[in-house]
């Protein structure tokens, strides 16, 4: 456990050094600069993968039993989804906004879950499913991916298009952004592609959900014969889907493309920090049981 | 061509897309703030009495507004699946709308939007597989099967089970780890079939499948009149026996088990407070017709006691509670979402470099 937590901060340690490196605006050095982000943000990464092995093989089972466990997991694939799609917003504009989200929520698994919620806790019968895996993992990937989604969907809906294109941002759109810069809209000089970046990560992001959503109807309906429930966990993650249905769509909707389509994607992401953190809340509220409740 | 009249282009239009999609977050949302109506409600006029007490003490007078309006039950009103058969209809037209089409002086088919029909396709048969499932599906209630009796599970269903072993593993905190059945399937009092239940592994036979829910400790009672003949027993709540008698064990609780054959009552009451343990026995009472005491004792799991000309045993043993369900919309639904996940995989590893352009319709 010790090894893990220590793996766990020092991870943390290399994701507040990644965001701090987002600040500068260097003339020089910039090209050397998002090396070193993408570096530190995949090293961040590592550590918290390694972390979870760690707790992994200390348990003895694949530790996605609990809120901590699938903390640590958000916070991994929060990190991994930047360090796969950073490059497309020129590391530094996405990582001062997209890894508030992973940095946050270290916060709250480290200090804000009971230390007694935080022990490895053996799972019961129904958790022994090669199903369970496949449907946390997706669904942590995803929660991933919206959070990068988030990060860009943050300055598309409070920048206007016209005015994207001011000094701190212009110099990080000078490379990096490769061809798909030119896929949507966006040129070197040009204003910053917030828009495409998030619908990128919301697309992939739409991708894990949906395979978490089949994993877990496989998952429930090998356990209790019913592969949906209208657990309020799954409705959330439902409304979750669809808003980002929404979002996908909205896309193509003339009018919609600029700051609706982001606001949706921030209502989106909303929505999966209350599936995450407040259903147990909405459980006790509304006296509806619950599987997913731990 | 229908795809060119007015009507089919407004129902495949982005426009009314978004506004269905808007409308079912809107709806999956709002029905999660609401507790729901217990299913067996609509048969069981104490459950609905309850709930709704329940409600009013939470809610005051809105709640019988928000039972007029269907919030107790939203995901069995009519107006909800009458939205989701809406939603239904318009993919399966957004799906139409993408199928291929020969352009002019084209020889060969083109399917360019295969990535888009896949997922429209998907979507229209989740939808009618969760119909199906509602309508569809049968679950029985708790199936009890006392150790090593055949058990008949439904009239539509022309098996029985049996349970002929069962364990259990614990941590050391004493949850579970790990239970497990070997359960037999008879046909006409053959078995057929030999299989090991455990959550997460059903048992699969004739189109039903069983879940296990849960175990218990239990007891059989065997009884035998003078020269050996099995008595017949019966029990508040349990099917009469004749023989052998299963009980589960109930700390706490005394049970009454009936000898019609011979006028009297046996009363047994677990003497440990544990239900995964007899050791401690059962405190036996035998009271004739008129409630009188005639004989009382401890009885041990293993040893006879008799009472009269009568000789009575008891077995430790497990009783397992299963679930029958069969559910025909579960692999519509499976390959509906392998659908979708399959069109967006390939709309988003395939087609990124024309992914900004934007489609006419929905």
């Amino acid at each position: 456990m010790a090894e893990q937590v220590t793996l766990f901060d020092v991870g943390v340690l290399a994701l507040l050094l990644t965001w701090a490196l987002c600040w500068p605006r260097p003339d020089r050095w910039r090209t050397r600069l998002r090396a070193l982000i993408a570096l530190s943000a995949a090293l961040s990464n590592g550590l918290m993968v390694a972390a979870l092995v760690w707790r992994g093989l200390a348990a003895g089972h694949i530790p996605l039993n609990t809120k901590y466990e699938f903390g640590l997991a958000f916070i991994a694939t929060s990190t991994l989804a930047y360090t796969l799609i950073g490059w497309r917003a020129g590391w530094a504009p996405l990582g001062r906004v997209a890894l508030i989200v992973p940095l946050l929520l270290a916060v709250y698994v480290r200090w804000g879950i009971p230390a007694s919620q935080q022990a490895i806790r053996p799972p019961v019968p129904a958790l022994q499913s090669i199903w369970l895996p496949v449907h946390v993992i997706a669904a942590a990937i995803a929660y991933g991916f919206f959070a990068v989604a988030f990060g860009a969907a943050l300055p598309a809906f409070f920048t206007s298009p016209a005015s994207q294109v001011n000094a701190a941002d212009e110099d990080e759109q000078s490379g990096g952004m490769g061809e798909h810069v030119a896929d949507s809209g966006g040129m070197p000089g040009h204003p910053m592609d917030w828009r495409g970046t998030m619908r990128l990560a919301a697309q992939w992001g739409y991708l894990a959900l949906t395979a978490s959503l089949i994993s877990g109807a496989i998952w429930a309906q090998m356990a209790w014969g019913r592969y949906w429930s209208w657990d309020p966990k799954e409705v959330w993650t439902l409304t979750v889907w669809l808003i980002y249905t929404v979002c996908l769509h909205a896309y193509y909707r003339p009018g919609w493309r600029e700051r609706r389509v982001a606001g949706l994607a921030l209502l989106g992401f909303a929505a999966v920090l209350f599936t995450f953190l407040g259903i147990e809340s909405l459980v006790r509220w509304t006296a509806v049981q619950s599987l997913h409740v731990f | 061509m229908i795809r060119q009249s007015l009507w089919w282009r407004s129902i495949t239009s982005l426009n009314v897309a978004l506004i269905v999609l808007i409308a079912l977050a809107f709806i999956a949302a709002l029905s999660s703030l609401f507790p729901v109506l217990p299913p067996d409600a609509a048969v069981n006029a104490d459950t609905r009495e309850s709930f709704l007490q329940a409600a009013r003490d939470k809610y005051g007078l809105r709640a019988e507004l928000y039972g007029a309006l269907g919030l107790f039950n939203i995901y069995r009103a009519g107006w909800f699946w009458a939205v989701l058969g809406a939603a239904a209809l318009l993919t399966l037209a957004c799906a139409l709308n993408r199928l291929p089409a020969r352009r002019t002086g084209d020889a060969a088919l083109r399917w360019p939007r295969f990535d888009s029909f896949l997922i429209h396709l998907g979507g229209a048969a989740i939808i009618a597989a969760a119909g199906w499932s509602t309508q569809g599906a049968w679950r029985s209630d708790d199936i009890v099967l006392p150790p090593g009796q055949a058990t008949e599970v439904a009239a539509a269903w022309p098996h029985a089970l049996r349970c002929d072993d069962f364990s259990v593993t614990l941590y050391p905190d004493g949850q579970p780890q790990d239970y497990r059945a070997a359960l037999a399937v008879l046909t006409d009092g053959r078995e057929v079939l030999k299989h090991e239940l455990r959550v997460n592994h059903p048992l699969n036979y004739d189109g039903v499948g069983f879940y296990l829910k849960s175990y218990g400790a239990a007891v059989t009672l065997q009884a035998t009149g003078a020269q050996g003949v099995p008595l017949t027993m019966h029990t508040k709540g349990h099917a009469q026996a004749v023989g052998a008698l299963t009980l589960p064990i109930s700390p706490g609780e005394t049970h009454e088990i009936e000898l019609p054959d011979l006028g009297l009552t046996l009363r047994l009451a677990p003497s440990s407070r544990s239900e995964e343990s007899l050791q401690g026995g059962y405190f036996a009472e035998a009271v004739d017709q008129s409630g009188e005491t005639i004989a009382v004792g401890v009885a041990l799991p293993g040893k006879e006691f008799e009472v009269g000309q009568a000789t009575f045993s008891l077995t430790q043993g497990h009783y397992v509670v299963v679930q029958a369900i069969r559910d025909p919309g579960f692999w519509p639904a499976i390959l509906g979402a392998v659908a979708i996940l399959l069109g967006a995989a390939l709309r988003l590893l395939g087609r990124r470099g024309s992914s900004a352009r934007r489609p006419s319709d929905g």
